[in-house]
């Protein structure tokens, strides 16, 4: 575009988005209008317009290959790709393995710690039953031992508005903030040992959301229904637990959102243990010296590690 | 005329002979077909406007599918692959829309 300029050119106001006004107000390729002027001209001077033999198979040719790339590129971006579906399925396969392979490597661990508390309780029997009897009570409050008992069973469910088919309502959903409530309602209650949904909640459990799942210690709950069951006496817990906000506080649930609640008490709960956690803080233990917060049985037991951290 | 004739041949041919592409030009498959909607639609305003030329519909899809191919290319290069596409894409959907415009009220006279 370099024109021969007559007159002082005016500065377009929008001179600075030139490339967006190029792009907006002339959208067809100049070459048509360049070349249409030609063809006008060579019409004025008579000389023939038309083209030669080998231009027509060049054009044609070039016109071919052009549809031909066009074709296979959309086709090849239609069809449901077999490389994508076989990688998934390789991914998916893979998830499978690993989380049975972490199940299996979960029960060693489990069977492994079950073998160390054995060993640790025939050990101690003799020599310090005064310190067993601390550590069993520790396991319990920890979360690291399974705990038999009873104890009260509460179950939230979602609302129906969250489980409708169309626009399902969010805010129907039993969230973290509903299931903390419970669960701190009934430790103050008086509860030893709390799960939710099969998840036991230790001393350094976290309930929290993501997205729309409920998450206890990164274990994201299937919902729709979510059951808290507590060890402890059932008649105190549930008188203590009558007094606390926790039921207004369903109550209001209930009658705001139709999240559903039930508390009943039960005979006979079975809570799994997580096992030996990761031992993150230790001191030295004096005489007499018993439980440090957040650390398992075996804080107390090593009374040569001065601190550790994992 | 030629153009269009050839074309449908080389549409239908690939719709017979199904060839595939090789692997290493698929990421640039999908900016390569938004470039040659746009010469085509391009062309077909070309052609209500009493502009239209073979040479130049051809040549001018050409460059846009190897322009636009080179720049995703080269953006992928550079470890900017996805804002140029975003780029071409742009650009190329804004001139799609105006031509559609344009051949709209070559049609509709509205």
């Amino acid at each position: 575009m370099t024109a021969p300029v007559q007159a002082p050119r005016r500065r377009r106001p929008d001179e600075s988005m030139t490339l967006l006004v190029e792009v907006m107000e002339r959208p067809l390729d100049p070459g048509y209008a360049e070349e249409a002027a030609r063809r006008a001209e060579a019409a004025r001077a008579g000389r023939p317009s038309g083209r030669r033999a080998p231009a027509v198979a060049l054009l044609l040719v070039l016109a071919a290959l052009l549809g031909l790339l066009t074709v296979s590129a959309a086709r090849q971006l239609r069809a449901p790709q077999a490389e994508v579906a076989a990688a998934r399925e390789v991914l998916e396969n893979q998830i499978v393995d690993r989380r049975a392979e972490v199940e299996a490597l979960q029960g060693r661990s489990v069977a492994l710690s079950e073998e160390i508390e054995a060993l640790q309780r025939t050990a101690l029997a003799s020599q310090d039953p005064g310190l067993l009897q601390t550590l069993e009570s520790d396991g319990v409050v920890s979360g690291a031992a399974a705990v038999t008992g009873p104890g009260l069973v509460v179950s939230l469910s979602d609302g129906d508005a969250a489980q409708a088919e169309s626009d399902p309502d969010a805010s129907a959903r039993v969230r973290d903030a509903d299931v903390q409530t419970v669960v701190n309602a009934l430790w103050a209650a008086g509860a030893e040992a709390i799960t939710v949904d099969d998840q036991r909640l230790t001393s350094l459990s976290a309930i929290r959301n993501a997205g729309d799942a409920v998450l206890v210690d990164l274990v994201p709950l299937p919902g729709p229904t979510y059951v808290i069951r507590a060890v402890g006496d059932p008649e105190d817990m549930q008188t203590a637990y009558a007094r606390s906000g926790a039921p207004a506080y369903l109550q209001l649930l209930g009658s705001r959102y139709g999240i559903q609640s039930s508390v009943t008490p039960q005979s006979d709960l079975t809570l799994p243990g997580v096992g030996n956690q990761t031992l993150r803080y230790a001191t030295a233990s004096g005489a007499g010296d018993s439980s440090q917060p957040g650390g398992g049985p075996r804080a107390t037991s090593s009374s040569d590690s001065e601190e550790e951290r994992s | 005329m030629i153009a269009a004739i050839g074309l449908v041949v080389g549409v239908v041919a690939g719709l017979v002979l199904q060839p595939t592409v090789p692997v290493a030009l698929q990421p640039y498959l999908p900016i390569a077909v938004v470039a040659a909607l746009d010469a085509l639609f391009g062309g077909l305003r070309a052609k209500l406007d009493g502009l239209f030329d073979d040479k130049v519909f051809l040549v001018s899809f050409l460059s846009n599918v190897v322009v636009a191919a080179f720049i995703v290319f080269l953006g992928d290069q550079l470890g900017v692959g996805a804002q140029l596409s975003t780029a071409v894409v742009v650009v190329l959907g804004i001139r799609i829309f105006s031509n559609a415009a344009a051949i709209r009220r070559h049609l509709f006279k509205a």
